[in-house]
């Protein structure tokens, strides 16, 4: 019953097949009706599938998940100190610690869940960044450009970690709106800068609301923006004496910084390159009366 | 500046292997990941709780073995650990004979002769995921894996591979199987209504 080709019908689906083969596979689908069947039956197929992806790890199971690993890591710290004195051993705790907290994504997490979470304003979002992580490409911690300085890079991480952390589910957005008036006032009472806030929709980057996030200690108002099934996350602050950030590019993410009269601001998304330029023109242009 | 904020200036750039660096390098790939893994654990231990279980085991592994990860693909990497925690499982149940009806992985279940309620009247209710997962709950259990991993996780040949430990073609045949079999159960019984 079935064409000897289908196999490769199957791998032209998948996206499998280099141009050449993709272009044989696609001669052969016009004159063959069972395969052109079969690639219709395959997309069939993907679509019925599609609510399976919407479970995600629920929120206990996350926390147990965390509780596990500050266990393992305060285990092996234990058995480094048994090697080399009690120093190594307190010096894992101290990594527990508040203070260090600040600078570490799954402590930031804890502090900031414990002082700046809001009702579930996000809920609605889960979905939108599950998009997103699902959208995201993992290529496994390959680091294109690094900051030039060590406070940068420091940021990078921090902002990045940040970034992973909003979509994860309800922690993507504090205040949700897409009317200006309402975000702006918020961060005012929030953050430690108050930044331009503006709905691209018109231009492709729809306002979804804001959150703050905690960056080289102080407290960054974040604008989160949507361009078709991607988050950008833009941070911004008061504008210091440090270098900012390089423009880098991890783990499929990208991250794009600039710096206006007053703030500074860095652009964070698995969106391309293009995209993050763009939105960086129209915030500025915004800023600029 | 604090000693410890100087330690982390001078850790970042480094890269090093400090304890909090491998924390958050993990927390950075990995975690991301943990979805997906539950997502894949829910259809290799289908029992109410087993995949949290799972995912939970998976992730201290995952955690344990981090310093082994190389520029792979760190989402295949994290669901072949899911896959080998659930085949250890598997195997210390087989031990004790206590083996749950869908874990069965070559017998092929008539949905009819499992499904208790008229398939049609089931596939006219509004709730048609909970229709599509009970046919996939019939499919053999190695049918089931290579569905969610290209379907619903999006890896591409290569990465199921590496997540099944099986060859290429092994994976090419076993999903067009697949694939036909869901259709068979699911989708034609849709068109009928």
């Amino acid at each position: 019953m079935s064409c000897e080709r289908s196999i490769e019908v199957q791998a032209y689906f998948d996206a499998e097949l280099d141009a050449l083969k993709a272009r044989e596979v696609e001669q052969h689908l016009a004159s063959c009706a069972e395969c052109a069947r079969l690639l219709e039956e395959l997309g069939a197929t993907r679509r019925a599938l599609e609510p399976l992806r919407a479970p995600r790890v629920p929120r206990p199971t996350l926390d147990l998940i965390e509780r596990a690993l500050d266990r393992e890591a305060a285990g092996a710290g234990a058995g480094a100190g048994a090697g080399a004195g009690a120093g190594a051993g307190s010096g894992a705790r101290a990594g527990a610690g508040p203070g260090r907290g600040l600078a570490r994504g799954g402590r930031l997490m804890e502090w900031l869940g414990e002082w700046l979470r809001r009702p579930a304003f996000a809920a609605a979002f889960g979905a939108l960044a599950g998009i997103a992580l699902t959208a995201a490409l993992f290529t496994g911690g390959t680091l294109q450009s690094v900051g030039g300085n060590a406070a940068g890079a420091r940021m990078t991480d921090e902002i990045l970690t940040d970034h992973l952390r909003s979509l994860l589910p309800d922690q993507l957005l504090e205040v949700q709106s897409t009317d200006r008036h309402t975000v702006k006032p918020w961060f005012a009472g929030h953050a430690d800068a108050s930044p331009t806030v503006v709905d691209f929709a018109v231009q492709g980057f729809p306002l979804a609301g804001g959150r703050v996030d905690v960056v080289d200690r102080r407290r960054a108002a974040v604008l989160v923006y949507r361009h078709g099934a991607h988050v950008i996350n833009v941070f911004s602050w008061a504008a210091g004496d440090a270098q900012l950030p390089a423009h880098t590019t991890r783990d499929g993410y990208r991250m794009r910084c600039w710096r206006s009269t007053d703030l500074e601001y860095c652009a964070v998304s698995d969106a391309g390159a293009e995209e993050l330029e763009t939105l960086e023109r129209l915030i500025r242009e915004a800023a600029t009366p | 500046m604090d000693a410890q904020a100087a330690c982390l200036l001078e850790r970042y750039p480094a890269m090093s292997d400090g304890l909090d660096d491998k924390r958050a390098r993990f927390e950075a790939q990995v975690l991301p990941h943990l979805d997906a893994a539950y997502r894949f654990a829910r259809w290799l231990e289908p029992a109410p709780g087993a995949a949290d279980d799972l995912v939970q085991e998976a992730a201290l592994r995952a955690y344990r073995g981090f310093e082994r990860l190389r520029g792979t693909n760190v989402k295949a990497w994290l669901l072949a650990i899911v896959k080998n925690c659930h085949f250890t499982a598997q195997r210390a149940r087989h031990a004790r004979d206590m083996v749950p009806l869908s874990e069965d992985t070559d017998s092929v279940q008539d949905p009819a002769l499992v499904a208790s309620d008229d398939p049609l009247k089931e596939a006219l209710e509004a709730d048609q995921t909970r229709a599509l997962e009970r046919v996939l709950l019939l499919l053999p259990e190695e049918h089931r894996e290579v569905l969610i991993l290209r379907e619903v996780e999006d890896l591409d040949y290569r990465a199921i591979a590496e997540v099944l430990g099986v060859p290429l073609g092994t994976v090419m045949s076993r999903l067009a199987r697949a694939r036909a079999a869901l259709r068979a159960r699911y989708l034609e019984r849709e068109a009928v209504s």
